[in-house]
């Protein structure tokens, strides 16, 4: 039966820990195997999940446990579905951990260990992003033209005041390798794109910025 | 019989998993041990752990007598005429084959057995098949009891044995074999019975019935496993070729011939389980000192308290014949909608009911019927009334799910 497969899985990962799952994983292995040939479970493995499961639900609710247990095989479905689709979702959250240094960049981040939340790098939460200095002139020049580009592109810069707001220096700072390679120094205004980690440093005319945009995006 | 006290003499019995006691309910398919039996093993092993009938110093001589003397007890136990007609086995299965092996059985001679057979007394002769011999089985009646007609009108000139169950571990249904016997020797039949599931259970005398060969399992009956016992009348057993060779089973030997003990050495090749046999003695000791008759009583009076418990659930079927009292201490049945063996897995989860599920190695049975399986519970001189109710309660609990 299906529920096997998530058994192998889970029990081959408790198995590294205990040699109790070893077997067990083994014997989940033989009835995965049986399960993708369509042949019956030798090893009753699928009946003794389903009968344990049962009878501790029965402790708690004799209704749900009725209703598990006659609708295993669907609950199991629904089971097997969620678990690798979260599994799918976990792997590419630690991949993009790994590579952008966030789990899920350019939306909310739930996962993200060992920083404080002022480090948060979720702070980005937009494709291109524009660091600014507050007193910066070379910024305040910018303003119309950034502005003309958002209105013809429709491409919107996330903007963050690096000099006073630490939270958005930390991470500006997070990506200045990337900055330094693309612009050679690292400064203010910087317009950066946060999936092909480029960016384009200074003042800028309005086609410098748009041809910044057509590359990146 | 006092149960208390019986119990106390089993260790097992104190076990207890997630706080609560075990309810051992498979019996037929293995028995418990008192300490009485492990400590006469473990006798052997620690105080005369060396061959039997070979060797001639103190504990040589100790032990061919305990082993001697365990034959001897286990001859009266079933009242043979004489401990040589007492051949050790490893179980009933074995000395099934042996009967099958070793019996002058020719092309076109019958044999005949029941339709619930043990796989261990169908395949043997089934395998007879190369040789020529037919096999034959007698059908039950509808209501799962022995139908002697159908026997009478199989039986002729041709019918060389008639290999039959005697208590059956599909439903405890016990055949009627005096009247088997009778009208198998009436018509020049020999008679094998396996007595798995009866020895334990009911007081058997091997002379009264007048049967040929019956063959018994150890493990069964409080004894230690890998432990049986064929007995066959002497000149039967003298008649008889030889099964395994070897080690013992020889009076002498040249280079080119050799010369075979008579019975029941010549069938009991090689090194023997000594304290295994000493235990059964011990087993069969502590059976008769409490009385099968009284088991008997008591498990019958525990099946009709199950019987009668489970008798409203919606959906159960006992498999055999209804009344509790044909069916010795077993109770095989099947609740429509819930697999036997979530059944067995769930007693045991829940309250440490342990219970057998499955074909009970009568699969040709099964496959007969068109019935998967069935879960069953079997019943011994330890179980009590409150173990049934609570086998009552918790299987009423379950059928609740369907």
């Amino acid at each position: 039966m299906v529920i096997c497969i998530v058994a192998m899985i889970v029990f081959a990962i408790l198995g590294i820990f205990s040699a109790k799952y070893r077997s067990l994983a083994k014997e989940a292995f033989r009835c995965t195997f049986n399960t993708i040939t369509f042949r019956p479970c030798e090893t009753n493995l699928d009946q003794r999940i389903r009968s344990r499961v049962t009878t501790k639900l029965m402790k708690t609710s004799p209704k749900i446990a009725k209703f598990t247990y006659k609708n295993f095989k669907i609950l199991s479905w629904i089971f097997v579905i969620l678990f690798f689709s979260s599994m799918i979702y976990s792997g590419y959250s630690i991949y993009n951990l790994v590579v952008h240094g966030s789990c899920n960049p350019g939306a909310t981040c739930i996962f993200n260990p060992g920083q404080p939340p002022t480090k948060n790098t979720c702070v980005i939460t937009s494709e291109f992003v524009e660091f600014y200095g507050a007193e910066c002139p070379h910024c305040r020049k910018m303003i119309p033209v950034v502005e003309q580009v958002e209105r013809e592109t429709g491409v919107i810069f996330q903007k963050l005041e690096i000099w006073h707001n630490d939270t958005n220096r930390e991470t500006f700072l997070m990506h200045a390798e990337s900055i330094e390679k693309s612009c050679g120094f690292l400064g203010v205004p910087t317009f950066y794109n946060t999936k092909t980690d480029r960016a384009i440093c200074g003042e800028k005319t309005v086609e410098e910025l748009k041809n910044f945009i057509i590359k990146n995006g | 019989m006092n149960v208390e006290k019986i119990r106390k003499d089993f260790p097992i019995l104190e076990k207890k998993f997630k706080g609560k006691p075990i309810i051992y309910f498979d019996n037929a398919c293995m028995s418990l041990r008192p300490h009485q039996v492990i400590e006469k093993m473990n006798e052997y092993y620690e105080e005369y752990s060396a061959c039997a009938g070979r060797s001639v110093h103190k504990f040589g001589t100790r032990v061919t007598e305990e082993y001697e003397k365990a034959r001897d007890m286990i001859a009266k136990h079933i009242g043979a005429k004489k401990p040589q007609e007492i051949v050790f086995t490893r179980n009933t299965t074995e000395g099934l084959n042996l009967v099958a092996k070793s019996l002058n059985l020719n092309k076109n001679d019958v044999v005949i057995t029941s339709d619930r057979e043990h796989n261990s007394n169908l395949i043997p002769w089934q395998m007879l098949k190369n040789k020529g011999v037919v096999h034959k089985i007698v059908y039950s009646n509808a209501d799962m009891t022995f139908n002697l007609e159908n026997l009478k009108k199989m039986l002729n000139k041709q019918v060389k044995l008639v290999s039959i169950v005697h208590t059956s571990n599909l439903d405890g249904y016990t055949l009627p074999v005096k009247e088997i016997i009778k009208l198998a020797h009436d018509n020049g039949s020999l008679v094998m019975l396996d007595a798995a599931q009866s020895m334990p259970h009911k007081k058997i005398d091997v002379r009264k019935l007048d049967v040929d060969f019956l063959a018994f399992s150890g493990h069964k009956m409080l004894g230690p496993s890998g432990t049986g016992v064929l007995y066959g009348k002497y000149d039967l057993l003298e008649e008889m070729n030889v099964f395994l060779v070897g080690g013992d089973t020889i009076q002498n030997t040249t280079y080119d011939s050799h010369e075979f003990l008579k019975p029941p050495e010549k069938f009991e090749a090689g090194l023997q389980n000594y304290a295994g046999m000493i235990g059964l003695a011990e087993a069969t000791r502590y059976l008769d000192k409490i009385g099968k008759d009284n088991i008997e009583k008591h498990e019958i009076e525990l099946n009709k308290i199950i019987t009668n418990g489970i008798a409203d659930i919606k959906g159960l079927k006992i498999i055999g014949p209804e009344q509790p009292e044909l069916r010795s201490g077993i109770i095989s049945f099947n609740i429509e909608g819930i697999n036997h063996h979530d059944i067995a897995i769930m007693l045991d989860d829940i309250a440490n009911i342990m219970i057998r599920s499955g074909q009970h190695c009568v699969h040709s049975w099964f496959n007969a019927h068109k019935i998967e399986g069935s879960a069953r519970a079997s019943l011994y001189l330890y179980n009590t009334k409150e173990e049934a109710e609570m086998f009552i309660h918790n299987l009423k609990e379950i059928a609740k799910l369907k």
